[in-house]
């Protein structure tokens, strides 16, 4: 039994830590830009197969294939911010959020389709240039690729929090994030800060997907439910700027639900997630009121 | 991005049709010239011209998975049909027009959906999967009257005995356990103790399960844990970990398409290292557990493409090759053979003066005598024969096998019928 619980905690982490960077990626986009940007699923799905091409067909080394998936993702991001969501925004329509929200949809929709349609012979991607092994610690396994997933989304999560903190553009984002009319008062352009934005979410959601995909595979619908989690952390997190904070509710997650195991059979452990979400919205009334005040129309305002 | 070998993207476009749309066969293949086609009239008996319905527009309906997690067997059964409508034109009968639908893979709204259009179309003859897409399509066979076959789960053990609907494939898993429970008393007999995981597919997994208990415990075997996972779930970590725990000599993995190759992936590296069955083979799953496939020990239907067991098994095998440049998998075979089950009976009501497009007189045809030259069985210079059980709706025999996975191919260990018979050690 101990031993059980023990595993069960080992992948609590480790999904945590997915749900953690994916968490942070999505807060950081929703908490300053107001985008319910659900064609994430696209620039997390596109970013693992383009890293799958660049290892296995282009012949690039693993790092070298992650970095190029993950930045395709970012620069879809920033694309469809400047090109779909910007010019919606700029309507200034009571709809606004409406509009964008449906766009994106149509995107993540189309998105997957096309990807379905380009690999349509295969299907699924694998990236094979990382050779993920077992390792048994005492009665615990996980692989190589878990200690990757790991180190690497926990770096990233704690610079993300260091760029906020400490460097001109993240004082932009958290500045933007307060109030974006303001912030263009004292010099800062909302709409450039939205694209880093979008280039940051996008870039860190495209690592945990190359990841991810390492540890099974690329495949078109693979985005649909890591938007589901990224969402319920943000959403838990209070769409928190401060990375760190949401990464560990991404953690606390994971650990939950591998821990609902002990009790319920496999199949149901996704309804725990729903029960803390629901539990969440029941309990705390107020922050819900004020996450959707957050969603409120914004423009990317320009001077 | 497409590769060479498998459906052109202009053809799968058409085959995907927005997803209703009905295409006529898409551009169709031709026999090759220097193939044996119209050999195979020796090996299936007698074409008699005058009820061949050479020439006739037949709109054949087929809803296949033909996108998403289970694509792949959508690609190679549409290939199997499209193959045989080819040489079934060649052979002097009717041109088919193949209407596709696509169930997505079990998802049942599709499969609804699609008996609706194909029953209002209307067509009097479709080959489905997914035991009729998990059974959501079965009321609607009944409803339109629309004779069915589904070579890719057979009838299951919760669609059997329904009006219209049959399976030319065994049940999977459930036919192929006495079998597998036979290999292993005999084989592997330190196995005391087994784990089973399967896909959760509604009120149905009950039966499932139970049969796995039954077939297992009355081969003096002990079923552990029965784990159920979601169609289409990709992370397998705290599955196998229950598994793990409940230290089995042995596992039975009943999940198919890609996700097979999921677990399969992440079982090899999570310590268990304990033989496991599956009751599937796709080469999507395979490409997706790499090296982890070595090792897997196979049981289901088998058909020998290596070693074709009859003169038109080689013809098809060869022409197959020809058309795609991969060699075909059962579930092609089973669908190029269902085509030509398709063909038989329009003869046969065309011989009555009946009128083929009607599901009715087709379901009629069938029942007055429900066996078929078959791509199974049979010997160079016959084929083999397909039958089925007016009772249950499934195929009376099927040959099937224990194999094990070991340099890219699948290496017989064992033979076996339904229920385990004439079991004997390769």
């Amino acid at each position: 039994m101990l031993d059980n619980v023990l595993q069960l905690t080992v992948n609590g982490l480790i999904n945590g830590t997915s749900y953690a960077l994916l968490g942070v990626a999505f807060s950081l986009i929703l908490g300053v830009t107001g985008r319910f940007h659900v064609a994430f699923t696209f620039t997390y799905t596109i970013s693992a197969y383009l890293a799958a091409v660049a290892g296995e067909r282009a012949g690039l080394p693993f790092w070298a294939a992650l970095l190029v998936g993950a930045a395709v993702g970012a620069v879809f991001g920033v694309l469809m911010e400047r090109f779909i969501y910007r010019p919606l925004a700029a309507r200034g329509s009571a709809n606004t959020l409406l509009m964008i929200f449906v766009a994106s949809l149509g995107l993540s929709i189309i998105g997957r389709n096309v990807i379905g349609l380009i690999w349509l012979s295969t299907t699924s991607e694998q990236i094979n240039s990382f050779t993920n092994a077992g390792i048994n610690v005492g009665p615990l396994n996980f692989t190589t690729i878990d200690v990757v997933n790991v180190v690497v989304t926990w770096t990233l999560i704690i610079a993300t929090s260091v760029l906020l903190s400490n460097t001109k553009l993240g004082r932009s984002i958290r500045a933007v994030r307060v109030n974006p009319e303001m912030s263009l008062v004292v010099g800062i352009d909302p709409g450039r800060v939205f694209l880093a934005v979008f280039a940051i979410g996008s870039f860190l959601g495209g690592v945990g997907a190359v990841l991810t995909a390492t540890k099974t595979s690329a495949v078109p619908d693979m985005g649909f439910n890591p938007l589901f989690y990224a969402f319920v952390v943000a959403f838990l997190s209070g769409l928190d700027t401060r990375p760190v904070r949401v990464g560990l509710v991404g953690l606390g997650l994971g650990l939950v639900e591998s821990w609902s195991e002990i009790w319920l059979p496999t199949i149901w452990t996704s309804l725990v997630v729903f029960a803390i979400l629901f539990v969440y919205v029941a309990l705390r009334p107020v922050q819900f009121r004020l996450l959707f005040h957050r969603f409120a129309p914004r423009r990317a305002v320009k001077a | 991005m497409i590769r060479q070998g498998n459906l052109d993207r202009k053809t799968m476009l058409q085959l995907l049709g927005a997803g209703s749309a009905a295409v006529a066969g898409g551009a169709p293949l031709l026999a090759s010239a220097d193939s044996d086609v119209s050999q195979i009239a020796k090996y299936i008996g007698p074409i008699d011209e005058a009820h061949a319905a050479k020439g006739l527009a037949y709109d054949l309906g087929a809803t296949l998975p033909l996108t998403g997690y289970a694509a792949y067997y959508g690609q190679v059964m549409s290939q199997g049909m499209k193959l045989a409508a080819s040489h079934i034109a060649a052979l002097g009968g009717p041109n088919l027009n193949i209407i596709y639908k696509d169930d997505k893979g079990g998802d049942p709204q599709a499969g609804v959906t699609a008996a609706r259009e194909l029953g209002l179309a209307p067509v009097g003859a479709m080959l489905a999967s997914y035991v009729a897409d998990l059974g959501a399509m079965v009321p609607g066979i009944a409803q339109y009257k629309i004779f069915t076959l589904d070579g890719g789960g057979g009838v299951g053990v919760f669609e059997q005995s329904k009006p219209y609907f049959y399976g030319s494939i065994a049940i999977t898993p459930n036919d192929a356990l006495p079998g597998v429970a036979k290999y292993i008393r005999e084989k592997l007999p330190s196995v005391k103790r087994i784990s089973s995981v399967g896909w959760d597919i509604g009120p149905a997994t009950q039966l499932v399960t139970n049969q796995i208990k039954s077939t297992f415990s009355g081969s003096g075997l002990t079923i552990g844990a029965i784990e159920l996972t979601k169609i289409g779930q990709t992370d397998y970590a705290n599955t196998i970990q229950k598994v793990k725990e409940d230290k089995p000599d042995l596992v039975i993995l009943s999940i198919y398409g890609d996700d097979t190759g999921y677990f399969i992936k992440q079982y090899a590296t999570s310590g268990i290292n304990k033989p496991l069955f599956i009751f599937t083979h796709t080469a999507g799953a395979a490409k997706i557990a790499g090296p982890a496939y070595d090792g897997v020990y196979l049981a289901f239907d088998f058909f020998d493409a290596q070693n074709p067991p009859n003169g038109w098994a080689k013809i098809f095998v060869d022409e197959y090759q020809k058309a795609y440049n991969v060699a075909p998998d059962y579930y092609a075979a089973n669908y190029y053979e269902d085509t030509f089950v398709i063909w038989d009976l329009i003869r046969r009501v065309l011989a009555k003066g009946g009128n083929p497009k009607d599901g009715e007189q087709l379901d009629k045809a069938f029942r007055l005598q429900p066996w078929f030259p078959s791509l199974y069985g049979g010997s160079p210079g016959k084929a083999g024969t397909l039958s089925f059980d007016l009772e249950t709706h499934d195929v009376k025999r099927r040959q099937m096998t224990v194999s094990v996975w070991k340099n890219q191919k699948a290496r017989p260990l064992a033979y076996f019928n339904i229920n385990g018979a004439d079991f004997r050690i390769a």
